[in-house]
């Protein structure tokens, strides 16, 4: 991901209000959003395959959702949230989770009525 | 509650569950091709916003990244240049609003300051009633196709007050878990859930026509009697005056560039120690003078 810091040890590198590159941040909040549908879309075809109902999917897609969040801010960010984006930890945990929530009901359902029902 | 599922039909599957997922996903593609044909025609832009967006545009690779390739010198040269670019087209901008409002007031014409606004709040109609009416459409059409059947069983349990929205066409089976679902149910799961597949494969539009789009969004926002463009090309003024005093106070004294030095960040060890000496002939950077050569001369 492209960092978005300026490059010179500035006074203001740290600055919180200021954001030197913006394309790059908007860049790099798109991307994020795309690993995360891709990831739940998958995680809801691994829920309706294993067979989950009721509490135990909404674990499994909470515990998908948490892993895939800690890994991108690990290996992609190198555990630096403010480096890459400038949004809080609530705010990056929780973005679009409704949205994501829906799309995996939905493959999750289709994919244990495929398994199952038929 | 038994834990033993129904098993359905196959040809349900074959012939209901697929063929709905690809008339979503096909309707979903409609919609959106729709919406672009649909789309306005881009106005040509005011000569001061066109001004404006241009130097605004040109100057801010200052902001954004230029340190990564370019030297030292030319940033010093373009940090001091910049604002005062800034500033002269924003001088222009202004003697030129100046020359326009005294020619609007020696030939008084008429006003096509309220053209524009009603068409634009229009067309921002036009997308969500295109949404709209596909949605009931669609939703008719699979109540008359797809009902009186159950499709798929969602995976968590709901309680009894759902059982009318979600087993619509199956009055005789009121024992039936409620987990059971109709078509219609599965289509509204498929009209949610599918927002975010929607948005992977087609793709937000790019960055360029974002911002264009927020451009629209400002320029169409400002309505209203008195002087409504003398507001809005102010404004754009008061933004370049504005951008050139960020300028000024953002970059940094010493602004430096990434390149410097780069050679040895990058060769680090390797980077030789000893300056090589170059005679007359050396156009090759081999050492010709010092050691002599071996060949018979």
């Amino acid at each position: 991901m492209a960092g978005i810091d300026a490059a010179l040890p500035g006074p203001d590198t740290h600055d919180e209000k200021d954001v030197f590159d913006v394309t790059t941040l908007r860049y790099n909040l798109q991307h994020i959003d795309k690993i995360r549908s891709v990831m739940n879309i998958a995680s809801g075809c691994v829920a309706g395959i294993c067979g989950l109902t009721g509490l135990e999917g909404l674990v499994c897609f909470l515990m998908l959702h948490l892993s895939v969040l800690i890994l991108i801010w690990g290996f992609k960010m190198n555990f630096q949230l403010r480096s890459y984006t400038r949004q809080s930890i609530w705010s990056y945990s929780t973005a679009n989770l409704q949205q994501s929530g829906l799309s995996f009901t939905l493959f999750w359902t289709l994919f244990y009525g495929l398994v199952y029902l038929y | 509650m038994s834990s033993q599922n129904i098993l359905l039909d196959s040809d349900i599957r074959d012939w209901v569950v697929l063929p709905l997922f690809i008339i979503m996903v096909a309707a979903g593609l409609l919609r959106v091709h729709m919406g672009n044909l649909l789309k306005p025609d881009p106005k040509n832009q005011e000569k001061i916003a066109q001004r404006t967006q241009a130097s605004v545009r040109a100057t801010s690779t200052l902001k954004t990244g230029a340190i990564h390739f370019l030297s030292t010198s030319k940033l010093e040269s373009r940090k001091i240049a910049y604002p005062e670019l800034l500033k002269d087209q924003a001088e222009w901008c202004e003697t030129y609003l100046e020359e326009k409002e005294k020619e609007k007031e020696e030939n008084p014409t008429d006003d096509d300051t309220d053209m524009p606004n009603p068409l634009a709040a229009m067309d921002g109609m036009k997308g969500g009633m295109v949404a709209m009416v596909q949605n009931m459409v669609m939703m008719q059409g699979i109540q008359f196709f797809f009902s009186g059947f159950i499709l798929l069983k969602v995976p968590f349990s709901l309680t009894m007050g759902f059982k009318q929205m979600f087993q619509r066409g199956m009055d005789g089976l009121t024992n039936l878990d409620t987990s059971y679902v109709s078509s219609i149910s599965l289509y509204f799961l498929f009209m949610y859930g599918l927002r975010a597949f929607f948005r992977l494969v087609i793709g937000t539009p790019t960055l360029e026509t974002q911002e264009t789009q927020k451009m629209w969004q400002k320029l169409g926002k400002k309505p209203g009697g008195g002087a409504p463009n003398a507001s809005k090309e102010d404004a754009q003024i008061k933004a370049l005056n504005q951008e050139a005093d960020n300028l000024e106070m953002i970059l940094p004294k010493q602004f430096k560039s990434n390149l410097d030095n780069v050679e040895k960040r990058l060769l680090k060890n390797k980077y030789p120690k000893k300056k090589t000496t170059l005679g007359k002939d050396d156009f090759l950077l081999h050492k010709t003078t010092g050691k002599k050569s071996k060949k018979n001369n």
